[in-house]
């Protein structure tokens, strides 16, 4: 197991803006450019829920103290955190190509 | 060689004939002195459409675009504009709108969108990634906003497509009728819903995954940090992201202080015991579930609600703003809370401008009472003050034009020319634009940005919160010439004011940004000097904050030449309905307040001063446009002898 940095998403409290789409299609291209952007927004119209998923493509931002999605998430629907993760050892990669 | 790429821009302008169903790319660059937006938009209608051709006449053109702030991080960077000739006065209309269409017609790859001619059968226009064909709409002919955006997203197999569009209301080509987008906004004015109907357009649905390109990236970035920085600390945008703009229905002191338009605008005097039904604290408690904010905006001031029951429950909409209260409240003397959520609900649903349809209700309400209207005439809806079922009601007619719609159907001017007996004279509209609006008897400034603009009327062009938020005075002195700008009741220097926010909100416009998120709210945000530095840093060009201020000039110019050539406006044309000089305020703080001629002619004259344009007739002098080079407009000006020389 290994504790990792990750982003925390809040959705209740996202409003949708996608400027965390901006900033991250923006770290990747150095462009306004959502669709490079590591994190995606979606809102359901009919009930107004929004959900936010990071894909893996995302690093949390490694060279940065903030990641930029949180730097313009006014809302603060995003935040940093850390998560546990499993973490394959030798052994159990060797077991799994056995298998 | 020359840089392939537009910084800023996304460098294109689509034009599409809908008679002949061709869809044409041509470049930005020759109309880039008038930025974007706005601006460019009413350069196009202003050059494309000669003053015979009426709004919904299919040789008619309509602009739809946005700025090279749009699509970017710039707080509110979010808005597109629609220009066209005005169904209700018959000079230009410039309609403003938020949500996420501007950022996405950049990533689709154009800043504007001119349209002309009609198509034979309803039609929908798709663009993506630079491309565009105009559809089959004729199986969403009759559909509601709401369930137009589901069927298009659901047919493209795309929730991301954002979409304009118009309702059974733009179909009917009512003169109220708007544009929406993303369900719960609107570009309200100037019927520019009934301009796309008459084009037989259901829709403009866009998509797109091009990048908007930034000349100094790392500059804009760090720029828009500070910016966003400054929106949180500013207590204006607190307000809105707290109540959305209905967040300024109670500003002004305890219900019953802030004057509202009541009754067909006869008095700006609502007690507190009736204004407290409809204060925002109300509805954020009862009703609010959400926030939802334009594209990049930190202020969401979208606010959502749901009502669970009741009479018109179950519903859940989105975007009440504080004049739809006032239009559906006070203007109807209605206290009923869910009638009010009700008929926004049926505003956005059936795309009708929420002033528009407020002041037509107003007048009909009131002929009612004059017995001027019967219930034989309004098919047995009683039309009497405070009932809010019949508002609903009433809302539906119009859009579908069903019995007594039909005649309000035709805007508030052209139904009382038809049903006469004196009803004209309480017909609420300012050059043949429907008005629903508050505080015009008591603040002076904000009255006469009204009763100029250039669209007819409305507060978002000229109309100063400065009688609100307070001036330095050295500060009010040296830009307007006057310390009394920050006093409600004072006519001094109120014309120099109007004229310079008539000029900035024209860059403001162009840019694609939202005027919410300007100076226009608080001194602490984006005004001429930020935006100057933003549009540098996006698009590599230099300016200064003088030479932005010139082209809004240019730009509010042009639109002043339009309204003189198409629809023959003088000085009588920026007065205000004889209500508001006749009829004091009631009660509360403001009791006795009235527009006195003499002050407001004192501010119309320092306003044609300030602007340079002849007192007498308020037309354009040459000086003016020599100035500002617009050679063209003075031609034509000169060619209809209406240009003073």
């Amino acid at each position: 197991m290994a504790i990792i940095e990750t982003i925390l998403v809040h959705s209740q409290l996202c409003t949708g803006c996608r400027a965390c789409e901006l900033a991250c299609g923006f770290r990747w291209t150095k462009q306004m450019n959502p669709s490079q952007a590591s994190i995606g927004v979606r809102r359901d119209d009919h009930t107004g829920m929004i959900s936010v998923k990071i894909q893996a493509s995302c690093d949390v931002c490694r060279e940065r103290e903030i990641p930029m999605c949180i730097q313009v998430c006014n809302p603060r629907a995003l935040s940093l955190g850390r998560k546990l993760v499993q973490t394959l050892t030798q052994a159990d990669k060797s077991s799994g190509e056995e298998s | 060689m020359k840089d392939q790429y537009h910084y800023g821009w996304a460098g294109k302008i689509l034009r599409v004939n809908l008679s002949e169903r061709t869809c044409q790319i041509e470049a930005i660059d020759p109309y880039l002195p008038f930025i974007g937006g706005r601006g460019i938009a009413d350069w196009i209608v202003f050059n494309e459409q000669s003053p015979d051709v009426k709004a919904m006449d299919p040789r008619s053109v309509i602009a739809i675009g946005t700025g090279p702030l749009a699509g970017t991080l710039v707080p509110g960077g979010c808005r597109t504009n629609i220009s066209s000739k005005s169904v209700g006065t018959g000079g230009i209309s410039t309609s403003n709108v938020g949500g996420h269409l501007a950022a996405e017609m950049k990533f689709a790859g154009f800043d504007q969108i001119v349209i002309q001619g009609k198509a034979a059968e309803p039609v929908y226009l798709l663009i993506q990634n630079g491309r565009a064909e105009i559809r089959d709409a004729r199986d969403l002919w009759g559909q509601t906003t709401w369930k137009t955006e589901e069927i298009i997203r659901g047919k493209l197999h795309d929730d991301r497509i954002r979409m304009a569009c118009i309702g059974p209301a733009g179909e009917h080509l009512c003169a109220e009728a708007c544009v929406i987008v993303d369900r719960g906004r609107a570009a309200g004015w100037g019927g520019c819903g009934a301009v796309f109907g008459s084009k037989n357009l259901k829709a403009i649905a866009v998509r797109g995954n091009m990048p908007v390109r930034m000349a100094d990236p790392d500059g804009f970035w760090a720029y828009n940090l500070e910016l966003l920085n400054r929106v949180n600390r500013s207590r204006a945008s607190g307000i809105l992201t707290r109540y959305g703009t209905h967040g300024a229905y109670g500003v002004g002191g305890p219900d019953g202080r802030t004057p509202q338009g009541v009754r067909n605008h006869r008095d700006e005097y609502w007690p507190g015991d009736k204004g407290m039904h409809l204060r925002e604290v109300v509805f954020r408690e009862k009703w609010e579930t959400g926030r939802a904010a334009c594209f990049a905006c930190p202020s969401a001031c979208t606010h959502l609600y749901h009502l669970p029951g009741g009479k018109y429950g179950p519903l859940t909409l989105e975007g009440v703003h504080t004049n739809t209260v006032r239009a559906l409240g006070s203007n109807l003397d209605i206290t009923d809370a869910e009638a009010v959520l009700r008929g926004q609900a049926l505003i956005n649903q059936m795309g009708l401008n929420t002033d528009g349809v407020g002041s037509v209700m107003g007048w009909a309400f009131e002929a009612y009472e004059r017995g001027l209207l019967t219930k034989e005439d309004t098919g047995g809806l009683e039309l009497t003050w405070g009932n809010g079922e019949a508002m609903v009601k009433l809302l539906e007619q119009i859009a579908y034009r069903r019995g007594i719609g039909d005649l309000l159907a035709k805007g508030v001017k052209e139904a009382a020319r038809t049903l006469g007996q004196g009803s004209e004279e309480f017909a609420m509209h300012v050059k043949g634009q429907e008005m629903n609006e508050q505080s015009v008897r008591s603040h002076k400034g904000w009255a006469l940005g009204i009763f100029t603009s250039t669209r007819g009327s409305g507060h978002l062009n000229g109309a100063s919160l400065i009688e609100r938020l307070g001036m330095d005075k050295e500060k009010a002195k040296s830009l307007f010439g006057s310390e009394a700008v920050s006093r409600p009741e004072a006519y001094e220097g109120k014309g120099a004011v109007t004229a310079w926010f008539e000029n900035f909100k024209a860059v403001v416009d162009s840019m694609g940004v939202c005027y919410y998120c300007t100076t226009w709210i608080d001194m602490d945000l984006l005004g001429l000097d930020e935006m100057a530095k933003l549009f540098q840093l996006a698009t590599g060009q230099k300016t200064s904050p003088p030479e932005l201020f010139r082209v809004g000039e240019r730009i509010y110019n042009v639109e002043k030449a339009f309204n003189t050539l198409h629809a023959g406006f003088t000085r009588k044309d920026d007065l205000p309905p004889k209500r508001f000089m006749e009829m004091p305020t009631s009660g509360g703080p403001y009791a006795g307040a009235r527009l006195e001629p003499e002050g407001y002619n004192r501010m119309l004259d320092d306003y044609y001063s300030t602007h340079g344009w002849d007192p007498v007739t308020s037309w354009q002098t040459a000086g003016c446009l020599d100035r500002l080079g617009l050679d063209e407009v003075k031609r034509r000006l000169a060619q209809a002898k209406r240009l003073k020389e």
